[in-house]
């Protein structure tokens, strides 16, 4: 999977999981971007990033995931 | 829908809930001893879906016990309906002071009801199988007895059974550890719908929001196979064969239903006369129905007239069908019957008991919660059909006529010979026939299929007429009962006029041979414009004959 094809995925993801149609992702877009997204809705979205593409998170992963770029990333080398 | 869809839809699901309503309002108080998080938007979901509205309470983190042994004033001004001690195996590293320490809540604990965890098994066992009975297993075996013992001998004491959900998805789901390690979660996220959905059955149960009764089609729902067609005898459900051990396990389970004190009605299109001797060999039998509506009227006629022989409105209703036609029709016509999805006999009992539809919380007069007003009576009417016309055209019917030929021979031949209800003359044809008058010139075959939007039914329409100069006589004329009630039958006269208008018919009889199974075409030719000439043969000028109006599109 491309990057590109990664972040239109996680765009349609954050837009049901915010419900709010009108979410745009950059590399950059962090917690403080994102009306919802607190430490509790975080762990929620890790879990659906998971599913999504079928992968699985180490521990060490999850505590260390702050910026949808990185997710991205994770997710290219994971898949 | 999957625990997947609702964790990631909860935002706009709970948009969309919420616009409904009327609800009706409760006060919940959610006590953990792990994160609570998701829980309260998954709960209020499942609790309003079923028509409640929830005020929570949430307590703080690992603090149940504190918050209701020391009397928390915030927890006591919160004045809560129900208190929902969610304890998990994260909170029984020793099961005995875990239930000393609930039991000191449960004294506590005056006037709200009680839904207490009990808990599931470990995810590791230390010393393998021994666990169970020398182990951490077996102790906390021993805790859920408590938690058992302390249900049968308090009132307003409900058990949230998490040993059993975690048993039902398994515990390798159930755990999901690095979440525990991370966010304090005592289960995965995906048990969560379940935890929820299962909490909201209990909790709109002790409101009164149970369904109330059940209803039941006959033909391959209760028992396999079509009694008008088959008879009696030739029914399934008996521990003969393995269809028939599906149905006698569901008429078992329905029975277990019903001796909840759970009215059954049956709601079948069927031959009133026969249709109640299909219970001869069965497990149930018709006095265990409290109304019985078994005739050829729509569904939803009879279903209406069942739920008011019961007192009862048909949003507390369980229907259950194997036809998924009748569901939609069902459905449309009464959004708020609870209308499973079955597929085969097989599925029939895990449908109707995961849902949950008549989760018992056995009440005392004391355990009645303050429940504010609500319509008994609130049918959505959106969605429903305008007339059964609406219907017939929502299910996008192709029917598809040609001539009996090689590749059709063999199921028309079937058809023919098993086919009861919808036969006009009862005459049984061996293969060789069937063939000998597909090629003879004197004879017009006609066969037709129907397929609709939940599937193909197959070829389930045969006529056969005779030729002799210009007049023609319908000889024979099936159709399986599977798509009565469709306009299957004025699909097929009208194209088998059409073809002997081409070979130059100015007269058409048809032939109706009474039998003790075809009672339901006895009327068919007066109703399509034919005169009886002396009771076994009915006659009409080919252009006389009154076709009604079909919903299907026809192809050749």
């Amino acid at each position: 999977m491309t990057r590109d094809e990664i972040f239109a995925k996680l765009t349609e993801l954050f837009r049901d999981l915010f419900d709010d149609r009108s979410i745009v992702l950059t590399d950059a877009t962090t917690a403080s971007d994102i009306e919802g997204w607190d430490s509790l809705e975080h762990v929620s979205l890790i879990v659906a990033v998971e599913k999504l593409f079928r992968v699985k998170f180490t521990m060490d992963e999850i505590l260390s995931l702050r910026k949808v770029g990185d997710m991205a990333d994770l997710v290219r080398k994971k898949t | 829908m999957p625990p997947g869809e609702v964790l990631r839809r909860k935002r706009a699901l709970l948009r969309e809930l919420g616009e409904a309503g009327p609800f009706t309002p409760v006060r919940i108080a959610l006590l953990g001893g792990s994160t609570i998080g998701e829980i309260e938007p998954l709960l209020r979901l499942f609790l309003l879906a079923y028509g409640i509205d929830p005020v929570f309470f949430i307590g703080q983190y690992d603090r149940w016990y504190e918050e209701v042994v020391f009397e928390d004033p915030a927890l006591v001004t919160f004045k809560p309906d129900i208190v929902w001690i969610h304890v998990t195996f994260r909170n029984a590293g020793d099961p005995e002071a875990l239930g000393d320490k609930l039991v000191a809540a449960w004294d506590t604990l005056g006037s709200p009801v009680i839904l207490q965890n009990n808990i599931e098994l470990p995810p590791y066992r230390v010393m393998g199988n021994r666990d169970a009975s020398h182990g951490l297993l077996g102790r906390i075996e021993a805790l859920n007895r408590r938690i058992a013992e302390a249900a049968v001998a308090r009132s307003k004491f409900y058990i949230n059974d998490i040993h059993w959900l975690s048993a039902q998805i398994g515990l390798d789901v159930w755990y999901d550890d690095a979440l525990w390690y991370t966010a304090k979660y005592a289960c995965s996220l995906e048990a969560l719908p379940l935890l929820c959905g299962n909490t909201a059955r209990i909790v709109k149960s002790l409101l009164g929001k149970n369904q109330k009764a059940l209803a039941l089609d006959l033909d391959n729902t209760l028992w396999g196979g079509v009694v008008g067609d088959d008879g009696a005898e030739g029914l399934e459900q008996t521990s003969d064969t393995p269809r028939g051990m599906a149905f006698s396990e569901f008429q078992s389970y329905i029975k277990a239903v019903s001796a909840l004190g759970i009215p059954l009605a049956i709601v079948s299109k069927n031959d009133p006369d026969t249709a109640l001797t299909g219970f001869s060999k069965a497990l149930l039998k018709p006095e265990d129905f409290s109304a019985v509506y078994a005739n050829w009227r729509n569904k939803d006629a009879n279903l209406r007239a069942a739920a008011s022989d019961l007192n009862l409105g048909t949003d507390s209703l369980v229907f259950i069908d194997d036809n998924p036609a009748e569901r939609a029709l069902v459905r449309a016509s009464f959004p708020n019957t609870a209308v499973p999805e079955l597929s085969g006999p097989e599925t029939y009992i895990r449908a109707l008991d995961r849902a949950g539809y008549f989760e018992v919380t056995a009440q005392t007069p004391d355990d009645t919660l303050r429940v504010a007003s609500y319509k008994a009576e609130r049918e959505r009417r959106s969605g429903a059909f305008a007339d059964y016309g609406e219907f017939l055209r929502s299910l996008k019917m192709k029917a598809t006529f040609g001539p009996v030929n090689r590749s059709n021979q063999a199921r028309v031949t079937q058809l023919i010979n098993k086919t009861n209800q919808f036969n006009l003359t009862t005459r049984r044809l061996p293969e060789a026939e069937v063939e000998a008058l597909s090629e003879d010139p004197g004879t017009v075959t006609l066969c037709g299929s129907l397929s609709d939007t939940f599937g193909d039914s197959g070829l389930v329409t045969v006529l056969f007429a005779s030729v002799d100069g210009p007049t023609a006589c319908i000889e024979l004329w099936v159709m399986s009962c599977r798509v009565f009630k469709r306009g299957l039958e004025f699909a097929a006269l009208r194209r088998l006029l059409e073809i002997l208008r081409e070979r130059g018919t100015a007269t058409v009889q048809g032939r109706f041979l009474p039998t003790a199974k075809n009672g339901p075409v006895k009327d068919l030719y007066r109703e399509l414009g034919f005169t009886s000439l002396d009771g076994e043969v009915w006659e009409a000028p080919i252009d006389s004959v009154r076709i009604p109006e079909t919903f299907m599109e026809v192809r050749r």
